[in-house]
Formats: C-alpha cells, sequence, structure tokens
C-alpha cells in the first residue's frame, strides 16, 4: 500500500500530514534543484538548513494519511 | 528585478494565467528557441519560506500543463531580461537537449520511512555492551536498509527512464529517490510501487508527483 503525497495545487485541500509531506518534496526540489543560473541564487544556507531540520523532523513523528486515492 | 520560474518550450498557451511571487503577472522571454517564464518585481526577496517555495513550485506546475518545462531552482533574481537572455542563450544546446529529455515526462518521487511507530529491529542476540558492538548493530542496520532500498529502488527504476537516489538509510527516510516517467508509464509505475510496497510491510511507501522534472535537468549533481 502507498501513500499518495500531493502536488502544489492540490495542497490547500489536502490534510496536514500530506501537506507536510508535499511540503517536503518541494522543497527537496526547488531549493536542491533545478536548473542555476550561477551567481545569482540569493538564499543563505543557514536558512534552507533548518528548514530542512525542522520539517524533516516533523516527517519523522507524524504519521501519513493513509488510504485516499489521487483522482 | 526579474524572478525566473523555468526555462520552456515555446508555446502560445504561455503564460499560463495564474500568478508568480507576490501576485506579480508572469511573463515570457523568447530567445534562442527557448521560452524563459519570468515576473517583474520593483523590489523581492525571495526567501525559502513555505508559500514563495509552493508558489514557485504552483507556476511550474502551470507551465508543465502546457509544455515540456525545465524547472529553475528557487531564488533567482536577475537585474533584467537581458540578463535572462544573456544566460538562457549562453546554455541553449544544454538547455534544449534537457528540455529533448523531459518532453513527454514527469517526475515521480518515492520516500520510502519507517512504519510509525518504528516496526522493532530483529532483536540480536544479546544487547550491545561495547563500543563495537554498537558500530557492528548500527552497520547491521545500516545494510539491512540499504537491502531494502535496492529491492525497491530496481524495480520503479525498471519502469523509468532515469532516476537519481538522493539518500540512503537517513534517518528517518530509508529511501529517498526521484524517476524521470514516460507519462504513459505513471499507473504502471504507481501500480508497481503498490506491489513492492506489499511486499514490504516493515517500511512505508509514499509515492509523490508527478512534479516538474527539477532533478532531470541536466545541472550538475546538487
Amino acid at each position: 500500500m502507498t501513500d499518495r503525497a500531493v502536488t502544489g495545487h492540490e495542497y490547500p485541500d489536502r490534510l496536514p500530514a500530506q501537506r507536510d509531506v508535499a511540503l517536503v518534496e518541494v522543497l527537496d526540489r526547488a531549493l536542491g534543484a533545478g536548473v542555476v543560473i550561477t551567481g545569482d541564487i540569493t538564499l543563505s544556507l543557514a536558512e534552507i538548513d533548518l528548514v530542512h531540520v525542522s520539517l524533516r523532523l516533523l516527517i519523522g513523528s507524524e504519521p501519513l494519511f493513509i488510504g485516499e486515492q489521487d483522482q | 528585478m526579474i524572478y525566473a520560474y523555468g526555462i520552456a518550450e515555446p508555446s502560445p498557451a504561455l503564460p499560463p494565467s495564474c500568478r508568480g511571487l507576490g501576485g506579480a503577472a508572469l511573463r515570457v522571454l523568447e530567445t534562442e528557441g527557448l521560452a524563459a517564464v519570468y515576473s517583474r518585481h520593483r523590489q523581492l526577496r525571495p526567501r525559502p519560506a513555505a508559500e514563495q517555495v509552493l508558489q514557485h513550485e504552483r507556476v511550474l506546475e502551470a507551465v508543465m500543463a502546457c509544455t515540456p518545462v525545465l524547472p529553475m531552482r528557487f531564488g533567482t533574481r536577475l537585474d533584467s531580461t537581458d540578463r535572462l537572455a544573456a544566460a538562457v542563450a549562453g546554455r541553449r544546446r544544454e538547455l534544449q537537449a534537457a528540455l529533448d529529455r523531459v518532453r513527454g515526462r514527469v517526475e515521480l518521487g518515492i520516500r520510502v520511512l519507517p512504519t510509525d511507530p518504528p516496526a522493532p529491529r530483529p532483536p540480536a542476540p544479546r544487547a550491545p555492551t561495547s563500543g563495537r558492538d554498537h558500530l557492528l548493530s548500527l552497520a547491521a542496520a545500516r545494510r539491512r536498509d540499504e537491502r531494502i532500498a535496492a529491492q525497491i529502488h530496481d524495480p520503479l527504476h525498471d519502469l523509468a527512464v532515469d532516476s537519481v537516489v538522493r539518500e540512503r538509510s537517513t534517518s528517518p527516510a530509508v529511501m529517498v529517490a526521484t524517476y524521470l516517467v514516460d507519462t504513459s508509464q505513471v499507473d504502471s509505475f504507481r501500480r508497481r510501487a503498490d506491489e513492492v510496497a506489499a511486499g514490504h510491510p516493515d517500511v512505508r511507501v509514499v509515492v509523490t508527483g508527478p512534479w516538474p522534472p527539477y532533478s532531470f535537468t541536466g545541472e550538475g549533481t546538487a
């Protein structure tokens, strides 16, 4: 049985546990991947690390929602 | 100031009607056969706060619904559209090749997590009594996680065009991986993930996406 997490558009309509997983997925991708135009990313590493750490702790403790099927 | 969301295949459906960061209108800059999607701002400080990153993601999902797109990393600010055009022109060949690679494909994520509450590990014959024993038991747990990861990753990788295993055995996740999958294979991929998950009741398998193909833009490994 797999759980389905959600993409950005569905985000507001889903339950908190699914949103938490989705947010980690979006952050992993948008902050850690994607095309980089050198020198123009202005994020501070400390900000990114803090977001990652807090959400990883959350994912470790929160039960995930099971059973809802995507349309 | 310009904020850039992604590099797409030109299409009359661009820009999508949704808004960008700060409610700004989305615009398109076509150059060298590529369409850069951007918004213009008097001032903007892109912070990795959830709402801003989600909006960046929503823009890309809207673009992806129209045309193949290479997501940009969050936070790309440039002084002007001239700078954006120059950056795109300078990498035209590789961007075009990357677009060709993701056309008709989506990114699907797999996150393998311990069950909640965590299933008890097979008990050691006796509790570790030394530093060495402790390290050996950690190593055994790690090997077990890596075995699970391979058993879950390999059958999914077979249905994908490409994949990136982001993490193995990093607490709390057992494995985090992402796959570039033909849209025609998405259902098969999900069915196979269900089958694989059924064979591993000791972990929870979360399938996420479809995502814009952040992990398959041809950018150097992060």
